[in-house]
């Protein structure tokens, strides 16, 4: 969910000022957005050929949900694979990526991420569920989701730098970290959730889980200049 | 160069970050409320980093290493408090989350998911049994239990899946010796389209079971059989006589003829076995149905009364001397009482012309009596008692003017108990003639023994009774593992065969052997034992290996297991403090058919614990992740726990409970109209049933909120109610469905409780496609 690339600062516009303003950000935006939108297209249609009301909410309730899930771990994974990437690129030029592209990802999908459960909360909430509030609060499937909706909607709101300035954030980055707590929240969600395959959800945290772990990648050193 | 104390000093200035302080400050503000739930760290951490975020804070410069190691004590110490009670709530954390016994349910639902699939998990060794195999798009699917065993083939319903018939009497089950490690499980390779997968099945091998008696007195003799085991049992004052092998599923024995022949009854043979007392041979087989499974002797012996429970419950009533002299026309000689319900138990009254019935399912008994002196002459239902629980067992005086009947409560107006979690365990007299209650004595006693206030220690769970000669009763209790003597009219026993004297666990049965003599039987310790009239034991007869034989075995053995599930089955039986156990209400590990107040309201009936394997988590809501949670809050809490310490109690409850099997379908036994059940499979697909009863255990494991499926239901319910989706395999032995049992048959489960039309699209099938996809379920 975090925007960019910072160290220990806590000033808001500290790290902002390495993220060079490049094409690439824009296009891992258009491209998430793109994807996105496609999605949408494609849940909408396929959500019209369902009869039942009770299975067409639920599929729109799964896809965005599902949208949300894979986009927040996609960009968790982003700061781990582009220490990959840096390693590799060392030792295999010709495998290099330019550098600002996984921070632009990485606030890419998480602005996804969160847009998309703000939809699949509101989905389930108000139209699956009918607007079952106690239900909400006692099962603790959704109650994980709920908790990890309230995680990634400051953490939206954080994501632009305007309203980061308006509001004075200054402790930007300890508040960004909570996103590794919505991810252990989120797979509470889906390993409780009564329609949730196990196998995938498994599979799916297990390989975010070893993409993570290349975060512990020796960092390359920057040359000086 | 930096110095060594100034490198150190940099490392302490690395360690305490803004993060840091956030997370100590995280833990001191849950401290104040330390609710265990994930929400209040998390908000505590939202409050923390508000704080720090609004003060603006910059950490002051540490001067020197002094300072900085004093930071990093400070604020361990305010860290260690929450850290332990963090640590000390690690439970109650679980436990608010959702996360106990996660990984067992775990286990179940991913051994479901994984395609192809197949369900039950287990298989038995001792009775046909139906497994469901789901493999979505495959066009041929066989399994096999071992590489060298031949393929069972599966006959496809359509949708991808597919049924197995297995009946180990013609199946070859894998060779292995009982105690060889890993023999309790069976690697099936199920083939789907030429390719193979391999499965692993639990395996289950009961021991022999003997249970409730017949006994001729005049003679010294009485019969058992094992139905587990397809054994008939004969023993006189001295001992075992014989061990015969009969048929499949025998499930009672009476002697006829004045003691000099045995009739036997099958559940899964159609045929009543006539055995030779003398020459210990089969005299005949007549041809009879299948699912008989109670016998009752006329007092003059030329008849028997047979109980059948396939889909059309009835008695037949067999003239035994005109069907042995013409076998092929048996069927001419049996007369028909069809009954609204199975019968569980049966005694003849005075005459050949009068039957008590108990059944279970509505917890009364009934009358019946022949109309005219004609052998022919038609039988029907004369009288009914309404009890409120049903009969445990039945005892027959020898004139038959009187029956006994062991129960947990009587309720004249047959209404149910509203008492919580009553069970009183009673023994009521009836005067067969007369047809009424003459008599109640309570059973569950305080003794010496009482170790807290209010403690029962005897009396309880009676389970079997016989009358004798000198007007006596001898009265089995597996409960308090006793058998008493009741002197005639006495209302407290002038004899106890209590504990260890007994050396049987668990007793069922007891049978009069004439001059004082009598036998009791234990089906968990698979054996039988003789008491002379001083009530010593005379001979202890194991028809099972013994503990320690068992325990001999090696690990994930057969033998293992085995012994494991004896010490279940014991534990199932006892009785607790309260006077309550298990059995109370799955009255012979299934159900009592009864509404209990079990803190809810309105009354639930009593769920079967058969067919659980694999299938967590339990109860209606799946609120209890293992069976051994649920006997520690039930029986070690609410009902004050056991007197008898036993180690792992609830791991062993749990092997027996998950050793039951699902009752087996009559269905089965008759022939099948396939296009029928894949219209049936169809409806099911169309109306989204599978969306959560998913094959092939019909169940995908889940817990719905009950608003979700039953807005109108959920409206009576406290706010986060849940509904667990139940196995729809073994539906035809329900008697109430949904949640609060609330519908009678499925047709009111689709559409009076369906109102909605949440809890599966039944408002997509017509009429005919609704009967078509009832009948499917009730062939599962």
């Amino acid at each position: 969910m975090s925007t960019r690339e910072a160290s220990n600062s806590l000033e808001p516009g500290a790290s902002r000022t390495h993220q060079a303003p490049t094409r690439l950000p824009r296009l891992a935006s258009r491209l998430c957005w793109l994807a996105v939108a496609s999605l949408v297209v494609w849940a909408i249609v396929r959500a019209a050929t369902l009869g039942y009301p009770l299975e067409r909410n639920l599929w729109l309730a799964r896809i965005s949900g599902w949208t949300a899930a894979s986009a927040l771990l996609l960009s968790l994974s982003m700061t781990p694979l582009a220490r990959l990437s840096a390693l590799l690129s060392s030792l295999l030029p010709a495998l290099r990526v330019a550098p600002s592209l996984w921070p632009a990802l990485r606030r890419s999908l998480g602005i996804t991420a969160a847009s998309a459960a703000l939809v699949h909360a509101a989905w389930s909430a108000f139209v699956f569920l009918d607007q079952s509030w106690s239900a909400i609060i006692a099962h603790p499937y959704l109650r994980a989701g709920l908790i990890t909706l309230c995680i990634l909607t400051p953490l939206l709101l954080t994501s632009f730098p305007a309203i980061t300035r308006a509001l004075g954030v200054r402790l930007w980055k300890p508040l960004h970290r909570l996103s590794y707590l919505a991810a252990a929240t989120l797979f509470q969600h889906l390993m409780l959730s009564p329609f949730a395959p196990r196998k995938w959800v498994i599979v799916i945290f297990a390989i975010a889980l070893a993409i993570g772990l290349l975060r512990f990648l020796p960092r390359r050193r920057r040359m000086p200049a | 160069m930096p110095s060594p104390p100034a490198k150190n000093h940099t490392i302490l200035r690395t360690i305490v970050t803004p993060q840091l302080l956030l997370f100590v400050l995280t833990l001191a503000i849950w401290l104040i409320r330390p609710i265990p739930a994930f929400w209040a760290p998390i908000l505590a951490y939202a409050l923390a980093w508000l704080l720090l975020d609004r003060l603006r804070l910059r950490l002051p410069a540490l001067p020197n290493t002094r300072a900085a190691v004093l930071a990093v004590g400070a604020l361990v110490l305010v860290a260690i408090a929450p850290v332990a009670e963090l640590a000390r709530a690690r439970s109650a954390f679980a436990d608010s989350e959702g996360l106990v016994g996660l990984d067992l349910q775990l286990e179940d639902r991913l051994r479901l998911e994984k395609r192809p699939a197949i369900a039950p998990s287990v298989i038995f060794d001792d009775h046909p049994q139906t497994l469901y195999l789901h493999a979505p798009g495959a066009q041929e699917v066989s399994l096999r239990l071992a590489p060298d065993l031949p393929n069972l083939e599966a006959t496809n319903l359509g949708h991808g899946v597919f049924r197995v018939a297995f009946d180990p009497r013609t199946d070859p089950l894998p060779q292995v010796a009982p105690q060889a490690g890993d023999s309790s499980v069976v690697q099936a390779i199920v083939t789907v389209d030429g390719r193979e997968h391999r499965r692993p099945l639990s395996r289950v091998s009961p021991l022999a079971h003997p249970r409730w008696f017949a006994s001729a007195p005049a003679h010294g003799l009485a019969a058992t059989v094992s139905e587990e085991t397809d054994e008939l049992f004969l023993l006189d004052r001295e001992g075992l006589v014989a061990s015969l092998v009969v048929a499949d599923g025998p499930t009672d024995v009476v002697f006829v003829d004045d003691g000099s022949r045995l009739v036997v009854a099958h559940r899964y043979t159609p045929e009543l076995w006539v055995i030779d007392v003398a020459s210990q041979t089969v005299e005949a087989r007549l041809p009879g149905a299948y699912f008989q499974t109670r016998l009752a002797a006329s007092p003059s012996g030329t008849a028997v009364a047979v109980a059948v429970a396939d889909t059309s419950p009835r008695i037949e009533i067999v003239d035994l001397r005109a069907a042995r002299q013409a076998p092929d026309e048996a069927a001419a000689h049996r007369q028909i009482l069809p009954l609204d319900t199975p019968a569980d138990w049966l005694a003849y009254g005075p005459t050949d012309d009068l039957l008590v019935i108990a059944s279970r399912a509505d917890r009364a008994l009934r009358r019946a009596e022949r109309l005219g002196t004609e052998t022919a002459a038609p039988w029907r239902v004369t009288g009914m008692l309404p009890l409120g629980r049903p009969a445990a067992t039945l005892g027959r005086s020898p004139d038959g003017r009187i029956v006994w009947v062991a129960t947990s409560d009587y309720r004249p107006d047959g209404e149910p108990h509203r008492g919580n979690h009553f069970i009183q365990d009673q023994l009521l007299t009836v005067d067969v003639g007369a047809w009424q209650v003459v008599d109640q004595r309570l059973t569950a006693r305080r003794t010496p023994d009482q170790d807290e206030p209010g403690n029962v220690s005897s009396g309880t769970s009676p389970i079997g009774i016989v009358g004798r000669d000198d007007g006596s009763v001898l009265v089995a209790f597996a409960g308090s593992e006793e058998v008493w003597s009741l002197p005639p009219g006495a209302r407290s026993p002038d004899h106890v065969v209590a504990g260890f004297d007994l050396d049987l666990i668990s007793p069922v049965g007891v049978a009069d052997l004439g001059d004082g003599f009598w036998a009791a039987s234990s089906p968990a310790g698979g054996a039988v034992a003789i008491y002379g009239p001083t009530m010593e034991m005379v001979t202890f007869i194991g028809l099972t290996p013994p503990d320690d034989d068992l325990a001999a075995g090696a690990p994930r053995s057969l033998d293992r297991h085995a012994l494991s599930v004896r010490a279940g089955e014991r534990a199932f039986n006892e009785a607790t403090r309260a006077g309550i156990s298990c059995q109370s209400c799955h009255l012979h590990a299934d159900t009592d058919e009864s509404p209990h107040d079990i803190g809810q309201n309105p009354l639930l009936p009593t769920l079967t614990v058969r067919g659980t394997h694999g299938t967590a988590p339990y109860l209606r809501d799946g609120s209890f992740p293992r069976i051994r949670d649920l006997d520690s809050h039930l029986a070690g809490g609410l009902y004050r726990g056991y007197v008898r310490f036993l180690e792992g109690r609830g791991e062993v409850l749990e092997t027996y409970v998950a050793s039951l099997p699902r009752t087996v379908n009559p269905r089965n036994f008759a022939p099948r109209d396939l296009e029928r059940e894949r219209a049936g499979l169809d409806a099911f697909v169309r109306a989204r049933c599978a969306l959560c009863h998913v094959p092939p255990a019909f169940t995908n494991l889940s817990q719905h909120p009950v608003e979700l499926l039953f807005p109108t239901y959920a409206e009576g319910l406290p706010p986060g109610s849940q509904v667990d989706t139940p196995s729809l395999l073994a539906s035809h032995t329900r008697s109430h469905f949904l949640q609060d049992g609330r519908a009678h048959d499925l047709d009111e489960v689709l559409v009076e409780f369906n109102v909605a039309n949440q809890h599966g699209d039944a408002e997509s099938l017509t009429a005919d496609e609704r009967a078509a996809l009832i009948a499917f379920l009730l062939a599962l």
